[in-house]
């Protein structure tokens, strides 16, 4: 009597769907990392601060790629933030800079760097008694503007 | 090993992996290291060096694509390349600190220079311990890399560039120090291709790491 041996050897229906979701999950890996190096200098560092959720290099499974992947969106959020508290910190500082200009009397001795204001450079904006001691008694105050870096 | 010139060549890629990342390639060559590759090294460092700003290096704009695709790749692995930073980033940060390209060998050199331009990180190893051609596999059970003492286990599944009879080097790890090429006369180089980089950037890289090295 002959016995075939009639298994299946093609993957089975639940590792081809595997393969696929592991596809798709290196997919929003490979997103999600763009999206963090998109993100500021300093937004990168923050979220370069957490510990990787695996370790490598090999070929991870679903529930591995998921904790990366879920790394990543807490990693991006964190840039995020980052980036949006930055850009809110420029904006306050824009406007500072704009209220002293108009009227250095009502900000005596504030000061505004190029730095706050998000550009390059040592630019600084303060405001300064007119004829030092004498303007300050005398209420007569200006705005200096500092060029170039030491 | 066999004399195959500095033009580069495929490597094999195990069927799993192959299965899994796709279009995962393996490119690699055997050099002759010129007399004056170390000071040729030195010079184009010092060349590059000028124009360089490891700031702009480190940010979205300055970053080659392929580059790019080597860290969404580490990603994939498991690896974190904010943490163990691949050489390109290396060499950035090591430049911020030195004010400049740091030179450290001859083949070094080569290898930090195309990671520069082009963003490929690539591995190098003494060439006299390699035994046939470079390939990309996973480690079974009890593998090691490097030999005697130094020999570190490797846990079975990680990823390798490996000759015939063992591990050369994890993925985007530094080889042992048995492997060291710093010295030697003659050096199998590679860079892994991963999924999305951009077409024949891999394969120049070893290319011209080559030809730093044989002084062409």
């Amino acid at each position: 009597m002959t016995i075939a041996d009639d298994r299946v050897t093609t993957p089975t229906t639940t590792s081809v769907d595997e393969h696929a979701a592991r596809t798709s999950l290196r997919a929003q890996i490979a997103r999600l990392e763009h999206r963090l190096t998109a993100a500021t200098p300093a937004g990168q560092a923050a979220a370069a601060a957490r510990a990787a959720p695996v370790d490598g290099p090999r070929v991870l499974d679903l529930g591995e790629l998921e904790l990366v992947r879920d790394d990543l969106v807490v990693r991006a959020g964190i840039a995020d933030r980052v980036a949006a508290d930055h850009a809110r910190a420029v904006s306050d500082a824009r406007a500072r800079l704009d209220a002293l200009l108009a009227d250095p009397a009502a900000h005596r001795g504030a000061v505004v760097t190029a730095e706050d204001i998000g550009e390059p450079g040592c630019r600084r904006w303060s405001v300064r008694p007119v004829l030092g001691p004498v303007g300050r008694l005398a209420g007569w105050w200006r705005v200096r503007v500092s060029s170039g870096c030491p | 090993m066999d004399a195959t010139g500095p033009v580069p060549q495929r490597g094999s890629v195990a069927p799993d992996l192959r299965r899994e990342f796709g279009t995962l390639g393996l490119w690699w060559a055997a050099v002759d290291v010129a007399a004056r590759a170390r000071e040729d090294g030195r010079a184009r460092l010092h060349r590059l060096s000028d124009d360089y700003r490891p700031r702009d290096a480190l940010t979205t704009g300055g970053r080659p694509a392929a580059h790019d695709a080597a860290r969404a790749f580490a990603r994939q692995v498991g690896l974190d390349p904010d943490a163990a930073p691949l050489r390109r980033d290396l060499g950035a940060l090591d430049a911020a600190i030195a004010g400049r390209l740091v030179p450290s060998g001859a083949v070094a050199d080569a290898l930090l220079a195309v990671a520069v331009t082009t963003g490929v990180s690539l591995g190098a190893v003494d060439a006299a311990a390699v035994d046939g051609p470079p390939r990309l596999r996973t480690t079974g059970p009890g593998e090691t890399v490097g030999r005697g003492r130094r020999a570190r286990p490797l846990a079975a599944g990680t990823i390798v560039v490996a000759d015939d009879h063992r591990a050369l080097a994890p993925l985007y790890a530094a080889p042992p120090r048995d492997l060291d090429p710093h010295r030697a006369r003659r050096v199998v180089l590679w860079a892994v291709e991963v999924p999305d980089a951009p077409p024949l950037e891999t394969e120049e890289a070893v290319w011209n790491a080559a030809r730093f090295l044989t002084g062409e």
